[in-house]
């Protein structure tokens, strides 16, 4: 696999995993900085603000000195966001995801998995001891084929994502829920992609689908449209209290910085006040985007625009190209995605400019011309 | 069990898992190379075979395993 993706790397002349640039010079289309919340003055002098008085790391885990009054206040705030009981804060939502099975899940379980889920959730699900059962991604009818199959099993559990990043596409969130009523299952997702972007007010998938009395486990990472670090498991207050204490990804993990925690702060603050008007800039640009790449688009519906390129040679070839044109683009290819289904995600983030925007759209259009 | 049948129920298992019915697949096809399948895709069809057979499947099981036909000689084998 290396040496495939060396020689790949070297045909291209280009390696888009050690990309060097200039960030005033490119239009960055590769971050998750969906709203722009990363450059925003409010949410940078918050982090310096929280520095100020909380010191620039509590230096401990959250069991031992990290479990301030201030991230709990915070926590709350982030659950209450996210309509939610309770929060609680990890030092990454890959650890978040990887943590959470091992003490939720055991042999006598089973997870039930979609085949698209994230690698941090695939990791912490086998690493559970349960049975793993991928179903066909976002598969309704093989998902309720392979739980009329699962009855025998002490607990189920159902995972997802709420937005599949590499191809934009939205979860059937409320059917899911359905069918984890029906065969009385946890349901388990990640709003990664979701928390600040989806819903009228930026809360997450579940705003957007107007769930509420959310009954399992969310889990999101607060280094996309949050702009900060870290991640955040949430939902019944029980659940947390019982992660809070045992889950060894966060007790044995030194706690939120108080930086962390400040961006966090600052961008609830921006997203509460200003999400209609950042919200529909993202949308607009998503669509400018979508319409340059034509055919070439994958279908998703969330704010994610992302090309279809087959091998991965094509997807660095284009990534390279745009790159050489002053666009920040991310490929993905094998393990990220199957290895004939590479592709180059494009998030035009509501900080750009109009006119980025658009410069952006009338380049991918040359570079695809070129690549395709 | 013939390997014959073995082989027809084990491509309309992957059929299922790669969500494309009209996929063009015999004994000569290679799991990896022609359909992409991916380690935990084989985690998946491997269910599918466990219902498809009402066995049980290790993962050790299919070890070693190149093509379709490679699934349902072993899964001949152990029915």
């Amino acid at each position: 696999m290396l040496t495939r993706g060396r020689e790949i790397v070297a045909r291209a002349g280009f390696n888009p995993y050690r990309v060097d640039f200039d960030a005033a010079r490119f239009i960055d289309l590769a971050s998750n900085n969906y709203l722009g919340l990363a450059g925003r003055v409010e949410v940078k002098e918050a982090a310096i603000a929280a520095i100020r008085e909380h010191g620039a790391s509590l230096c401990g885990t959250p069991v031992a000195s990290g479990h301030s009054a201030y991230a709990r206040r915070l926590a709350e705030r982030l659950a209450a966001f996210c309509k939610l009981e309770a929060a609680l804060f990890f030092p990454s939502c890959y650890q978040a995801n990887n943590g959470i099975f091992a003490l939720l899940a055991g042999e006598d379980d089973i997870i039930v998995i979609d085949r698209a889920a994230h690698a941090s959730l695939i990791a912490g699900a086998r690493a559970s001891g349960a049975k793993i059962s991928p179903f066909v991604h976002n598969s309704l009818e093989h998902l309720a084929r392979v739980l009329e199959r699962a009855g025998h099993y002490r607990k189920i559990f159902v995972v997802t994502e709420s937005v599949f990043s590499t191809e934009g596409a939205i979860a059937p969130l409320p059917e899911i829920l359905a069918l984890c009523r029906v065969h009385d299952a946890i349901p388990v997702v990640d709003d990664s992609h979701g928390i600040g972007v989806l819903g009228a007010g930026g809360r997450g998938v579940l705003e957007h689908f107007a769930i509420t009395d959310f009954p399992g486990v969310y889990t999101a990472s607060l280094g996309k449209a949050l702009a900060g670090m870290g991640g955040v498991v949430a939902g019944k207050a029980e659940v947390m209290e019982r992660l809070e204490y045992l889950c060894p990804g966060l007790i044995y993990s030194t706690a939120l910085t108080p930086p962390a925690l400040g961006t966090l702060h600052g961008a609830l603050d921006v997203i509460e006040r200003e999400f209609p008007a950042l919200g529909q800039r993202l949308w607009h640009y998503r669509d400018i985007i979508a319409d340059a790449l034509g055919a070439k688009r994958l279908g998703g519906e969330a704010p994610i625009n992302v090309v279809a390129c087959g091998d991965a040679e094509t997807a660095v070839r284009l990534t390279a190209a745009l790159y050489r044109n002053g666009i920040l683009a991310t490929p993905f290819i094998e393990p990220s995605v199957p290895k004939d289904a590479c592709v180059v995600r494009l998030i035009a983030g509501a900080g750009l400019a109009e006119a980025a925007a658009q410069q952006a759209a009338a380049c991918l259009r040359t570079c695809i011309q070129a690549c395709f | 069990m013939t390997l014959e049948n073995c082989l027809e129920r084990v491509i309309k298992a992957i059929k299922v898992c790669k969500k494309k019915p009209a996929l063009a697949i015999d004994g000569e096809t290679r799991l990896r190379d022609d359909l992409a399948i991916d380690s935990f895709e084989m985690l998946m069809l491997a269910n599918e075979l466990e219902a498809e057979f009402d066995i049980s499947i290790a993962e050790a099981d299919f070890d070693g395993i190149l093509t379709v036909g490679d699934i349902a000689r072993r899964l001949v084998e152990k029915c």
